[in-house]
Parts: structure tokens; sequence; C-alpha cells
């Protein structure tokens, strides 16, 4: 009954399907990663399982969406040089540190990609209502699960789970460096989200039913 | 010793406060939105005269462009208008003093109601609160807002404390039945929130209804007018038909609503809960948002989230299902809207989202080391001071000046210059007659009998708004070809109102030119020349 709810909702999201559309071998990694991180924090599986097939996916999401975090484009260029302009002379050597140097442009973008990671709707709500100008936005994981995901994590941390939001704040860890993406998105974040939707939802049906 | 320690800590948090909700108040931000004019000029009308821009005597709402503002912020603000006369500082003070209020009252919240022992925590997370983007922005924003807020916070707290003690009840009925005649969305949260109240408690306590009921007798009377619900098409009832013709046919059309609707709803409520939009992403409308910053900062994601298993963890204790009732609620009438986030409609989150985070804060400061402790709260104190300092002191003015109405101020200084007739045209501005009534301060005796006098009469049901005014030398209305350059005048407008091949066209002379600060054009003027242009034609 467990591997059959597990199941229904690995392959029950448009995104797993959208990733097999992209790439079979990301559609595979992800599939196998959320189920070895499943038994890694039942404690049936080694950590090393795991860790192969996430750089799997950071890898296949690179190759695939590639990293902008680190490009400084013409548009933000011009907006950097007239910002510098607007602080007041008396503190434009503040004004530089906060918009002149490389390292504070990244830390902006860092922060951008970061908040682009934790965003509720992006998962659940097709980005409704912020959705990206451009790209073509799709409901990732039914909205119905969002409730069964936010009892999952309060649960691991009830349980003390710590491996599984480690893994959890490892991968925003990530996603803030490389950003998410367009097409394929931050799949290397699929499996822990698969990992709490399912933690939520069976706890609640093993409490109702007692399977 | 201890009472003197907190009193001392309690003016310190004052003295901070009132310097970061007051310092450049009337300057910054860059000019007056549309909003804060009308309750600033209608505040000046009721204080000379005992009526609105229309002559309406007393109004339970203001009119304005058919918005209907809920009127209280304006006979408070009648208070600073008479002592230091019209302007953009007194607009405002009235926000800013309640912001102020609203910190003392967390503090006393915090240290009476949650009881966090440690005075120095207690302190800092005060402090915290006070410099968040979201108060700041809306201390210094002069409308209804902050001051509906204030009394929403203290209303509920008391009417829950009630439960147990009958004088606060009587109290909270009474604070939270005014808040509706101030805010207008506090007239569906205090609804909801009283039968959540009854409801939680499980009993209904008929003297504080029959209390709540009493004051609410001016609102019933005119209830059944258009001018009570002149915001009911905010909820996009387009967008939700919309993606209902998304669902697939052989579903009934009926469900097929409901379940849009659903999603909308819900996909409208996360928003305003979701870490991104909180701390992360500002709100999209240019007005209503810092650049650069969200309403809280970002590293309130942590304490944010710990707060909330701090609530999830002990949920059956009476105080915190205050705190609940109250977070969930304060998100409804925000997430009934179309808007991505409305920093606005949401703002009576703000307090219970405070009270998460400081409690976050509060769980993180006691499991530190001394100097840990210490070290850590002059980091988050230092960036996140720089971090406000730069979106709202240094960015704010320049960056969106245009948003902010910027240029009014300068287009009335050259229209008191000038005995010209001025035609501005209104085809992408907000109606610009209250912007020049206001920067001219003319006389609102003179100009309600200016205005459409039918409007009186039927002063609730009035909806339907025209943006054609005519008084002093200035009309508002679109520019017309055929007919304006053939009379002497100045046609204003914005860049693309009069583009330089119809200067050169119409025989239009360059009169003056606004800028923003950073430099775009917000208003450019042209003086007609009848004897050119409508001679030749003649020929």
């Amino acid at each position: 009954m467990k591997w059959l709810v597990f199941n229904l909702i690995l392959f029950g999201n448009l995104w797993i399907w959208k990733i097999f559309e992209i790439s079979f071998v990301v559609f595979l990694l992800c599939v196998a990663g959320s189920v070895f991180l499943k038994k890694y924090v039942d404690g049936n599986s080694k950590n090393s399982f795991v860790f192969i097939m996430i750089t799997g996916l950071l890898v296949g999401q690179i190759k695939i969406e590639g990293i902008n975090t680190y490009k400084i484009s013409i548009e933000e260029k011009i907006v950097q040089e007239r910002r510098l302009g607007e602080y007041p002379i008396k503190y434009l050597r503040l004004g530089y540190w906060m918009e002149g140097r490389t390292e504070s442009v990244m830390f902006y973008k860092l922060m951008d990609n970061l908040g682009e990671a934790v965003d509720l709707n992006y998962y659940f709500f097709t980005n409704h209502p912020r959705e990206r100008a451009a790209i073509r936005e799709f409901e990732r994981f039914p909205y119905v699960y969002l409730p069964f995901f936010i009892y999952g994590l309060i649960l691991c941390v009830d349980k003390k789970r710590i491996n599984s939001l480690a893994i959890l704040i490892g991968m925003l860890g990530i996603l803030t460096l490389t950003g998410i993406g367009k097409d394929l998105g931050p799949v290397v974040i699929f499996p822990v989200i698969i990992f709490f939707i399912y933690e939520g939802l069976w706890s609640l049906l093993d409490k109702k039913f007692h399977y | 010793m201890e009472l003197i320690r907190q009193k001392i800590s309690l003016l310190i948090l004052i003295i901070i406060s009132g310097f970061v909700m007051i310092y450049k108040l009337g300057v910054i931000p860059n000019g007056l939105y549309i909003d804060e004019i009308n309750y600033g000029y209608n505040a000046y009308s009721l204080l000379t005269t005992g009526k609105d821009e229309y002559g309406m005597a007393y109004p339970l709402l203001l009119r304005a462009q058919g918005l209907y503002l809920p009127s209280v912020y304006a006979y408070i603000s009648i208070i600073p208008i008479k002592i230091l006369g019209l302007n953009d500082f007194t607009v405002r003070l009235t926000a800013s003093l309640s912001g102020i209020l609203l910190v003392i009252f967390y503090y006393i919240c915090l240290r009476d109601y949650l009881k966090i022992k440690n005075k120095f925590n207690l302190f800092v997370i005060s402090l915290f609160f006070c410099i968040t983007p979201w108060m700041v922005l809306m201390s210094r924003f002069g409308v209804e807002l902050m001051t509906g807020l204030l009394l929403w916070s203290i209303g509920s707290y008391y009417f829950w404390k009630g439960f147990k003690s009958e004088k606060y009840l009587i109290w909270g009925a009474i604070i939270l039945s005014i808040s509706t005649y101030v805010s207008y969305s506090n007239r569906y949260l205090v609804l909801i929130y009283i039968i959540a109240a009854f409801v939680v408690h499980r009993k209904i306590i008929w003297k504080a209804l029959l209390i709540f009921l009493i004051i609410q007798i001016p609102n019933l009377l005119i209830i059944n007018t258009k001018g009570f619900f002149a915001k009911g098409d905010l909820i996009g009832i387009d967008i939700i038909l919309d993606q209902s013709s998304k669902i697939p046919n052989f579903i009934p059309l009926i469900l097929r609503v409901f379940m849009a609707f659903v999603r909308e709803i819900f996909s409208r409520y996360v928003t305003y809960y979701s870490p991104s939009s909180l701390f992360f992403e500002p709100d999209p409308d240019l007005q209503r948002s810092l650049p650069e910053l969200s309403v809280f900062y970002p590293w309130m994601i942590a304490p944010y989230l710990i707060g909330l298993y701090v609530l999830w963890k002990k949920r059956k204790m009476d105080i915190y299902k205050y705190i609940i009732v109250l977070f969930f609620i304060s998100g409804i009438a925000a997430g009934l809207t179309r808007d991505p986030f409305s920093t606005h409609r949401a703002l009576p989150l703000l307090f219970p989202m405070g009270i998460v985070i400081g409690m976050g804060i509060n769980q993180v400061l006691e499991n530190l080391k001394r100097n840990y402790k210490y070290a850590f709260i002059c980091i988050i104190l230092i960036y996140s001071g720089l971090m406000l300092w730069r979106s709202y002191f240094v960015f704010l003015p320049k960056e969106r000046a245009k948003f902010w109405g910027g240029g009014y101020k300068e287009l009335a200084l050259e229209i008191k210059k000038r005995d010209s007739l001025f035609v501005i045209d209104q085809s992408r501005v907000k109606p610009s007659y209250i912007y020049l009534v206001y920067y001219l301060k003319y006389q609102p005796e003179k100009f309600q009998t200016e205005v459409n006098q039918t409007v009186v009469h039927d002063y609730y049901n009035n909806t339907e708004f025209s943006d054609y005014y005519n008084f002093r030398n200035i009309e508002t209305r679109n520019i017309e070809w055929s007919r304006d350059p053939c009379l002497k005048q100045i046609l204003v407008g914005d860049v693309y109102a009069i583009s330089p091949e119809q200067a050169i066209e119409h025989k239009l002379d360059f009169e003056f030119e606004i800028k923003d600060p950073i430099g775009n054009i917000l208003f450019r003027a042209y003086q007609t020349n009848p004897e050119l242009k409508c001679t030749e034609n003649k020929i």
C-alpha cells in the first residue's frame, strides 16, 4: 500500500512527464532519486546512492538549463551604473560596495534564486499569480498536494528527521547557486518534494485506516 | 530597577520608531500618491467648510473619484492639518503616529501576552519589527491602512482576551467596530474574526455582539448603496471564468467554474504566505513596493519558519490560538483580490506575521551563546539597516517618483506663474484635478461650487466618475486635436500625449518640461498659436 501511494504521487504529477518529454535520463534519475531518498530516510539505503542520484540530477539540470547567476547582462549593467549615480556623493564609496562590486551583484542574484526556489506557487499553482513573461508555465504538482507537503515537513521536524531536512536545505542551497531554470525546472529538488508529500499523505492515511 | 530598564528600552524604541517613521516624511516618498491627496484635500475641505470636495457634509465615506474611501483617516488628519497647515508632512503624519503606536503595542503584546521574559530579546525583536520594510513603507504612506491595522490589532487582541475578562471584551468590540470605519478590508476581516473567536471559544457573548452592532448602525444605513461596495470588482470574476474555460468540457459548467474559483482563490491566498512573496519578491505594483526589497527582509525566512513550527507545537494553548486565528484570517481579504501580491490589502497580515517572526527570533536568541548573540544581532541589524536605507531612502525617491504623483507639485508651480488657460491631458494619468487643487491649495468652498452639483443629491449611489474638471484656469480632459490648437492655451500631457511631430503640425511652442529625479519626462507643456495654426487652415 505504501508503495502504491508513493508511486501515485511520483507519477501523478505533470512535472515528471514534462521531464520525461525533455530528457529520459533525467526522468530515470528523478524516479531513482525519489525511491532512494525514501529508502535512505527510512534507513534502508546507503546515502551514497542518494548523493549519486542528486549529483546526476544536478548535472542534468545544469546541462539542460545552464547557470545564469554568474553573468551580468547588459541590462543589468545599465541598471547598476544608474544606481551608482543615485547614491548621495558623501556615500558614494558605500554605494560602490553595495552596487558596483561583483560580489554584491552576485549576492543579490543569489537572493533572487533562493526566492524563486522557495516559491510555493511555482511548484503547486503554475507560478500563478506571478507567471513569468515568455515562459510556458505548468502546474508541477497538483495544488491538492500542498497541504500534504506542508504536513510532511512538519512531521519530519517533529520526528527530528535531520537527514531529510538537511537534504532539503542542501537542495535549496544548490538552487540558490544555480537558479531554477525555465523548461526543466529545479529537478534536483524533485525527489525531496515527492518525499515530503508522501510523508504527509501516508501519515494521514495510516492514522485514518491503520494500514 | 527592572521597571526603569523596561521604560528606558521602550523609550529608546519610541525614539528609533519615531526617527524611522518621521525622518523626511514630507519628502520621501517623493510626491503624494492620489489616495494620500484625496485624504489630504478632503481633510482640508472638512476642516475649513465641514464638507468634502463635493460639498457633502461630514460624509461617512469619501466619494473621491468613485472610490468611496473610509473617511475616519481624513477626520483624524484634520488635527495635524489644523496645527501645521496642509502639506505633505501633515497628510502622512497620522499614519506615522499609528505606526509608532503599533510598535509600542507589539512590544506590550509580546511582553504581556506571549510572556517573552528576556527583556533584551523583547527589545531587539520589537526593533526588528519597527524597521521591517512593510512597516516603514506603510507608516510613511498617508492613507487609512496603518491606522486600520493599529485598530485591527488592538481590537482583535482585547476581544480575544475578553473571553476571560469581560472588561476587555467590551473594549475589543468597540475598537473592532470602529476599525471597520477606518479601513475597507476590516469590514470583512472583523466579521470573520468575530465568528472565528466565537467558534474557537464555543460561546457567543451577546453583550459584545450588541455593542458591535450598535456602532455599526451608520454602516448599516448605507449598506445597500453602490458606494458601500465600491471595490467589489477587485475579485476578478473574469479571471475565474477564463480559468474555467481551460477545464475539459465534459465537466458541467457550474462545476468547472467552482473548481476554477477554488483553485484561483487558493493560489492567491497561498501567495500571501509563500516565503517567496514575503521575503524575496516585491509587490509587482511599483507604487506599493520598495525597489529590491520585499515586505520582510530575506533573513527573516528562518525565524518565520521557526515561528510557524513553535505555533504548531503550542497550538492547543489559548494564547497561540489567537495568533493562529489572526494569522490565517488576515490574509483572506487580500486573497480575494486579483492582485498577485497587494502590499496594501494584505497589511492586516503584518501584525500576526510580525509576532510569528518575533517568536522565531526569540527562539534563536534564546539558544545562542551570549557572544554569538550580540554578534548575530549586530550583523543582522547592520545588514537590515543598510538594505532599508538603500531601498527606501536612496532608490525609492528617485526611481519611483513618477508612481508617487511626481511632477504635480512642479506643475502647480508652473501654473501659478502664468495666467494662461491650461488643458491637462487625462489619457494616461490618474485624475489630475485633485493633485492640482491640493498643491494650489484651492479654496474648498469655491471648488465645491465648481464640481458636478448632482453628486451630493444621491452621494452614496453616484459612483460614475468623470475626470473632466474646469476650475481656476485649468481644464482636465483629453486633448481634442480638432479644436484645441485653435484656442489660446497651454496643453500639458505626458510624453506620449503630444509628440514632437504633433507639435510641429499644430504650430505649438514648447513651454516647459517636468522630469523625475532620474530624468524621465513626466509632463510636457506646449503653448498653442491659434493665429498661426487656424489662419493657415482658413487659407
